[in-house]
């Protein structure tokens, strides 16, 4: 103790300390910040400004147009489908990659006695893989010819459906090989949630013969319910993001619009119909929504926090 | 009772098995439809393994594509990508957890805010800039936006935070500067994460396909594997089922091999991923 007190003894005046230790924060800081605000502060701030112009992103005019861009989304029939079409999405990514792999987990982590390492490095291995490639493989094993499930289909007496080119059943392809492709990440992060939970917890209502399901509700539930609000938001967010390749090799959102969604429309209005006004309006919409469900999940968390 | 969860067991291992072959099976079907003849994959039906085994699809791709100029592409984009971003997540991470600053709380927030802002809605701005820079069409134009990533200050402050305070604060006490604490003690600490984390890195970047797309579209020497994938499967549709089937497994085989090597950190990080604070 007496060694350390010598030392503050030959340390710099408390003011140069002081600038140093700020300086030694902006080092570390800037280099992310920097990165940050030229490429995702600096693009939503012009975004807002390009909503309020009708420009093609070439011409050296831009017109501003005020709030029009906005007032003409809402009776935008291709904007309108695009939002159901969302929605759709949305409803089927969460079943085939929040609601599916939280019960697998349980089964993975809680359920069975044997195997877990095994199933665990096969079922998480495709969230590795390209989209393109999980796109390319499903184009030829859903290919309504000669594919394998096709074949399979005719096993039973099915002919194969066209899914890319059919509206409803297209949105079913698209989320299906986005949800092949993303389903093993969601399970690894709710498998290491449920294995946290204290085991004493579920021996004692195993003990008072309590079933799985009853465990799962009573117990799994409401201590993984953190995970399950992040894995949430996250199949909302980021799941939408990740249809956006496979609708582009597969379908470019069509056909006639069934399988776009608000994601896609951006890109669509951007780069198809080169409207950069009226993709950058449809771009502050859709950050808005998002922003408002992390803010909804940030607030939830802290309530499921203080529960708990 | 025990015979009652016994033949349960058997249901759980059931459903498992289903998934297993349920993610198996289309990449056998890409592995073994790649060493296929195309008129023996039409006629296939649901069998796997090729009757005639056969390399053309290989030796067509390499004809017909510069795949190894593709590939280095593909690994000097990953490469700049991983470096930087593990380089500035470590140092933002660092100075979120080490270092006492005003609102340190609100730039972690802000940090983590932006792993939602979706790339459609950076797409156009980006391109712009990285047009104004006159980096279009070059393998720096694609990796520049992506230099810094939340997801990695996220994951390296969560394992940062496993390393006692006191081990940082004592060295600096003796006078260690914060960058040899970082590197000297905090960073041999943090070895699995690291790995893990920069695997992630390398593999997200090698897998991507819209950002490249939009940056490198206009000169095809300096695609992609991914890139080269997709244009590659819609140029030639219906008779590139077997060829597209070879690149598909080429472009699959990294992942596949670093994962086989680090399959055990990438699973610990993601596992610990949706546990917070």
């Amino acid at each position: 103790m007496p060694k350390q007190i010598k030392r503050e003894k030959g340390r710099p005046s408390p003011l140069a300390s002081k600038v140093k230790a700020k300086l030694y924060i902006a080092a570390f800081l800037l280099p992310s910040l920097i990165i940050f605000g030229v490429f995702m502060v600096y693009p939503v701030l012009q975004n807002v400004e390009l909503s309020f112009y009708s420009w093609n992103m070439v011409s050296p005019n831009k017109n501003f147009v005020g709030l029009k861009n906005y007032l003409n989304l809402l009776s935008d029939a291709e904007f309108l489908q695009a939002l159901g079409n969302t929605g759709v999405y949305v409803l089927l990514l969460l079943l085939m990659i929040f609601v599916l792999p939280y019960g697998v987990a349980y089964i993975l982590g809680q359920l069975i006695k044997k195997g877990t390492h095994f199933y665990r490095a096969v079922l998480f291995f495709p969230s590795l893989l390209s989209f393109v490639v999980a796109a390319v493989i499903f184009n030829w094993i859903l290919n309504p010819l000669s594919g394998p499930l096709a074949e399979l289909l005719s096993l039973v007496g099915i002919e194969s459906p066209y899914w890319f080119r059919t509206p409803g059943l297209v949105i079913f392809a698209l989320s299906f090989i986005t949800a092949w492709r993303s389903f093993g990440y969601n399970l690894i992060v709710f498998l290491g949630a449920i294995v946290e939970v204290p085991q004493e917890m579920i021996e004692a209502a195993r003990l008072e013969k309590a079933s799985d399901w009853t465990i799962f509700w009573q117990i799994i539930l409401p201590l993984t319910s953190p995970t399950a609000l992040f894995v949430f938001i996250m199949t909302i967010t980021f799941g939408l993001s990740y249809v956006f390749t496979p609708i582009n090799i597969l379908t470019q959102g069509g056909p006639t619009q069934a399988s776009t969604n608000i994601i896609y429309l951006i890109y669509q209005y951007g780069f198809d119909y080169f409207q950069t006004g009226r993709a950058a309006a449809t771009a502050i919409v859709t950050l808005v929504i998002f922003m408002v469900l992390v803010v909804i999940q940030k607030k939830l968390e802290k309530k499921v926090h203080y529960e708990n | 009772m025990k015979t009652k969860t016994k033949s349960k067991q058997w249901l759980w291992h059931l459903i498992l098995l289903i998934l297993v072959l349920l993610v198996a099976y289309p990449l056998l079907y890409m592995l073994c439809s790649s060493f296929k003849s195309l008129k023996e994959i039409y006629n296939a039906g649901l069998s796997l393994l090729p009757r005639e085994f056969t390399t053309e699809n290989y030796d067509k791709v390499f004809s017909s594509l510069p795949i190894l100029r593709f590939l280095a592409n593909s690994l000097i984009i990953a490469l700049i990508v991983t470096v930087f971003k593990m380089a500035t997540s470590l140092l933002a991470s660092y100075a979120l957890v080490f270092m006492n600053f005003k609102h340190r709380d609100a730039m972690f927030y802000f940090f983590t805010m932006t792993m939602y802002v979706p790339f459609t809605v950076l797409m156009i701005p980006n391109y712009l800039t990285i047009n104004k820079l006159g980096l279009m069409s070059t393998l720096v134009g694609v990796a520049l936006p992506q230099l810094a990533d939340a997801m990695g200050i996220f994951r390296m402050r969560q394992a940062m935070r496993t390393i006692p305070k006191s081990l940082v604060e004592a060295a600096r006490v003796d006078r260690v500067g914060h960058m040899t604490a970082l590197v000297r003690i905090v960073i041999p600490m943090l070895r699995p994460a690291i790995i893990a984390q920069s695997m992630i890195f390398f593999i997200n970047s090698w897998n991507e396909y819209f950002w490249p797309m939009l940056i490198l579209r206009g000169d095809n020497t300096s695609y992609t594997l991914t890139l080269a994938l997709q244009t590659f499967m819609n140029s030639e549709s219906g008779s590139a089922w077997g060829t597209s089937m070879a690149l598909a497994t080429i472009t699959t085989l990294v992942p596949l091999v670093l994962y086989l090597f680090t399959q055990r950190y990438i699973i610990s990080t993601f596992m610990s991923s949706g546990i917070k604070e």
